[in-house]
């Protein structure tokens, strides 16, 4: 072959991986499409492009496989054959067997006979071929590779003899696997005996038909290498007993000696090589010369003990690098240059060492994700539901004993999704919705963190039948007052399921329970998002390693806590005016247009010590996984340090608000901090604390008989507004949270003479004159007396101007639905609820929303008059 | 008195299911079976495997599952399950 065709050779083989990929991607969307036109005329350009190259090349095989995968997508493209499940599933296989024969001509490596055979003939027969006279499609006397010594060196390769016996487990079938296929890959590999055991075999009363009874021994005679069987083997490893005995290890076997360059190939049939002389008998292996003809070993297979001893060390040289970085900070950096380049890049290092040894054990999604279109293809036909499942991410790759473990939950997602959450096609018909459900799986890394959601866009979680549920079976209290995450959240709880029956699909196995176990015994969360009529999305944040974390090593009251680094969204250290008192125990951080609660470690974890005053203090701003934000305040930040994370459960015991602990460089033992939990236990807290200071409100309700307001709109599928809460005396009101512009803390305003007593004079914000506005007064409930925990919220008006409201404090930033909000009735004739335009119904209570520009316009009578007292503006900041 | 029962043309756990309870109704009734094999076009393995438990129960009454012209694509898959003699049991089971 000469250099030009050589070249022509390797780009026509680059064209073939993207058109294969095309392909693949074209055939997913056919399953998942309704409407193909685009995705089967780009299928047919593929395989006609494949087609074409493989014809000029004299790639006999492949080009003849080509045509017939192209004769019938013409016939498919023409609407004269139809696409349904069978050819869906032919054009599946078409598209993979042409990958292997792409292969095989591009390193000499033979597709397996019989899913060649098996394909063309599916095609051939599709797509009406069969009595054209290029019908012989037996691949042994077709197969010429000759041109390629390859091919020599592949016909003369020993065979070997395996023994694999294969018990199915339990979920083999329901995960989508039938042994059938697993036992036909196997024989694709060579010649095999296969003993089936039947003495399980149950009686017709108690046969499962998702539980496989057989068992089987089979005997293999291959050529093939053994990673062939294995990868066969693997994808079903966590899901039946695989064991194969493999024959010792054959002696090596003497190189041939070496082939003159072969001529190219003739373009139209190629002809067989020449035996090749025998290579002398007893030449020692290691002196020969490697021969050109070996192709690369791609892989290399090493046990998992071996992988976990290389992490291990990798965690202990972690430590000893953070130990050394400790010891130089004291030096003179002038004094020990040297030392501190070296240091620096042994740290440069050991990170790429440890990127190295965490992507070792990382493999792709897709060893799991691939399994679930069957999946869902049976259990359409088992809840007669239409589902249409759409997999993206599948490339993300993953710790490969996350990747091992993720089936059996995500198995039961998907099975939960479709049995509970996608309806009927009858009831989506009626909701106005697609007939056909749809399922979206899909991954992606995010810093340190792997996130699968599984969303479908079903009813939603039924709270009112989950309550119900639970306070049958004494879970919670009759009384309990939930929020409707709370609700959400009792699906995960140990033996809780709604199933009336246990069907095929659901009722049987692991239940939500396990789900969320499993998740959190590798150190992952798992999140709910639910909503009404629209659907649930699942979300399982998983760590991408299991044993290294980035972290922020802080300090309170000289004991260290670590932030994962991918939580942090920044670290501040607060002013005062961005501090908000809700009340003497609590605080809210005003952030970036926000309000974000406060948590202080020292009082989470009574830690006594610690820097009291949180202006002196830095707020490390995290955002939990699936979480609302959350600052954490801590004394200092001491930097950033990889860590190998130890398990404290395994160690102590398991302790709220912490993943794990760790060894710092110094040899202290060091905490690290779970912001989900730390997020759920505070936000817990808060509206436990928030519900017991609002019981008077409760009791008014009572008696107004207005408290069962919520439990009706519970199920509403209506958008949410948000809005902040703020106190004055005992009654707490509400201002939509696109309304406020900052919060500050009081300081005396400029009087403003004329003025109505409520407006408590004017200030200067960023060169905007500002009044200020007392809203006790408004209410005629007297003045106030500002203290350093009165706060004003800044608001602007419908026409852009703004005012400062003085509240007694703010409490919370709260959702509410559309349908739990009212116009405000209209008491005494408007005269007690001056500046209300509406109210809305949160935990059983009624809150007033205030009117922001009724108040706006109130104060502004003549705003030029305002302006002309403006005193001059003050410096930023 | 025999009955012939159609076999289902793909194996899917739903059919198998439903072929199931075809065939309890055939064992309470006292039925020998035979099965038609003719439209298997997509056998699996919960298919062959609830014709072989049919064949247990009815077998401990004494009644008969035998399978009538079997497709090529149903032979395959017991013969790939390692059950050819089981195969030949059910077609002799029609004599």
């Amino acid at each position: 072959m000469n250099n030009e065709e050589e070249n022509l050779k390797r780009i026509f083989f680059l064209e073939c991986d993207e058109l294969l990929a095309s392909a693949e991607e074209s055939v997913e969307s056919l399953r998942n499409d309704s409407s193909p036109e685009e995705a089967i005329n780009a299928l047919f350009r593929s395989v006609h492009s494949i087609k074409g190259g493989a014809g000029a090349f004299g790639m006999d095989r492949l080009a003849k496989f080509a045509h017939a995968f192209e004769s019938f997508m013409d016939l498919v493209r023409k609407a004269r054959a139809e696409l349904n499940e069978t050819s869906l599933d032919l054009l599946f296989d078409g598209v993979d067997v042409l990958r292997m024969l792409v292969e095989e001509s591009q390193h000499g490596t033979p597709a397996p006979p019989a899913r060649y055979d098996a394909a063309l003939i599916g095609l051939r027969r599709a797509a009406g071929l069969d009595d054209e006279p290029e019908a012989e499609v037996s691949a042994e006397p077709e197969f010429e590779p000759a041109p390629d010594p390859m091919a020599e060196v592949a016909v003369s390769k020993p065979t070997r003899r395996y023994k694999i016996r294969f018990t199915p487990g339990p979920r083999l079938l329901i995960a989508g696997v039938d042994p059938l296929r697993i036992l036909r890959a196997i024989k694709a590999l060579g010649a095999v005996e296969v003993e089936a055991d039947v003495s399980r075999v149950p009686d017709l009363t108690t046969f499962d038909p998702a539980a496989c009874s057989f068992s089987w021994t089979v005997t293999l005679d291959t050529a093939e290498a053994q990673s062939e069987l294995d990868d066969i083997c693997e994808m079903i490893d966590d899901l039946a007993k695989v064991e194969i005995e493999a024959p010792p290890e054959p002696e090596p076997e003497p190189e041939p000696a070496p082939q003159p360059r072969l001529a190219a190939p003739p373009k139209t049939k190629a002809v067989a090589m020449p035996p090749a002389p025998k290579a002398p008998a007893k030449e020692p292996a290691a002196a020969t010369p490697p021969s050109r003809r070996e192709k690369p070993t791609a892989t290399v297979r090493v046990d998992v003990p071996k992988l976990e001893r290389l992490g291990n060390m990798v965690g202990e040289l972690i430590i000893t690098q953070a130990f050394l970085a400790r010891q130089a900070a004291g030096l003179d950096t002038d004094q020990h240059r040297n030392l501190f380049r070296a240091l620096d890049e042994m740290s440069q290092h050991i990170r790429d060492l440890a990127d190295a040894a965490t992507s070792i054990r990382a493999q792709p999604l897709k060893v799991v994700f691939s399994r679930f279109g069957a999946l869902v293809r049976d259990l359409e036909k088992v809840t007669s539901k239409r589902v249409r499942l759409e997999v993206h991410g599948d490339a993300t790759e993953i710790d490969k004993t996350v990747v091992e473990r993720l089936s059996e939950p995500l198995t039961h997602l998907i099975r939960n999704s479709i049995d509970h959450g996608i309806e009927s096609t009858e009831a989506r018909l009626a909701a106005g919705k697609d007939p056909v459900g749809h399922l979206r799986l899909s991954a992606e890394q995010r810093g340190s963190q792997v996130v699968i959601e599984l969303s479908d866009d079903g009813a939603g979680v039924n709270r009112e039948r989950v309550l119900k549920k639970a306070i049958e079976r004494g879970l919670v209290a009759a009384t309990a007052t939930l929020s409707d995450e709370e609700i959400d959240g009792l699906i995960f709880l140990p033996g809780f399921s709604t199933v009336e029956a246990v069907t095929a699909v659901s009722g049987r196995g692991v239940g939500m329970d396990a789900v969320r176990e499993t998740i959190t015994e590798m150190g992952g969360q798992v999140g709910l998002v639910s909503r009404p009529g629209q659907g649930t999305t699942f979300s399982l944040y998983l760590p991408l390693s299991l044993a290294i974390l980035d972290a922020m090593v802080t300090v309170v009251a000289r004991q260290y806590y670590l932030v994962p680094i991918g939580a942090i969204v920044e670290s501040l250290r607060p002013t005062p005016a961005s501090l908000v008192q809700m009340d003497p125990e609590s605080r809210m951080l005003a952030y970036r247009g926000t309000m974000i609660r406060i948590l202080s470690l020292a009082k989470e974890f009574s830690i006594a010590g610690a820097v009291e005053d949180p202006t002196q203090c830095i707020l490390v701003v995290v955002r939990p996984a699936g979480g609302e934000m959350l600052a954490l305040q801590v004394d200092d930040l001491i930097g950033q340090e990889p860590v190998v994370v130890k398990s404290l459960e395994k160690n102590y015991r398991k302790i709220p608000g912490l993943s794990g602990a760790t060894i710092l460089g110094d040899g202290r033992p060091a905490l690290i901090l779970d912001p989900p939990s730390l997020g759920t236990a505070f936000a817990r807290r808060r509206r436990q604390d928030t519900q017991a200071l609002t019981s008077t409100h409760r009791g008014r309700l009572r008696e107004t008989g207005m408290d069962g307001q919520r439990e009706t709109n519970r199920n509403d599928a209506s958008p949410e507004v948000q809005f902040v809460s703020f106190e004055i005396g005992e009654d707490t009101f509400l201002i939509p949270i696109e309304r406020v512009v900052e919060f500050r803390i009081w300081s005396e305003p400029t009087a403003i003479p004329h003025s109505p007593d409520y407006v408590r004079g004017i200030v200067n914000i960023r060169g905007e004159i500002v009044p200020i506005y007392d809203v006790t007064a408004r209410l005629g409930r007297g003045f106030t007396n500002p203290t350093d925990r009165h706060v004003v919220v800044i608001v602007r008006g419908d026409d852009a101007r703004s005012i400062g409201l003085l509240v007694d404090s703010v409490t919370d930033i709260v959702n509410v639905r559309v349908s739990d909000m009212a116009p405000m009735p209209k008491i005494d004739g408007g005269k007690a609820t001056p500046f209300m335009t509406g109210v809305v119904f949160i935990d059983n209570r009624i809150l007033g929303v205030t009117d922001i520009d009724r108040l706006v316009h109130e104060t502004f009578p003549d705003s030029e008059s305002l302006q002309s007292l403006a005193p001059p503006e003050a410096p930023r900041g | 008195m025999v009955d012939r029962v159609e076999l289902p043309s793909t194996g899917d756990l739903a059919s198998v299911g439903a072929l199931q309870a075809a065939l309890l109704s055939r064992l309470a009734a006292g039925q020998s079976v035979h099965l038609d094999g003719s439209q298997v076009g997509e056998p699996s393995t919960p298919l062959i495997e609830v014709i072989e438990a049919a064949a247990l129960s009815f077998g401990a009454r004494d009644l008969r599952v035998g399978l009538v012209e079997p497709s090529d694509a149903l032979c395959s898959a017991y013969e790939d399950l390692g059950l050819f003699s089981a195969l030949m049991t059910r077609l002799a089971a029609v004599e």
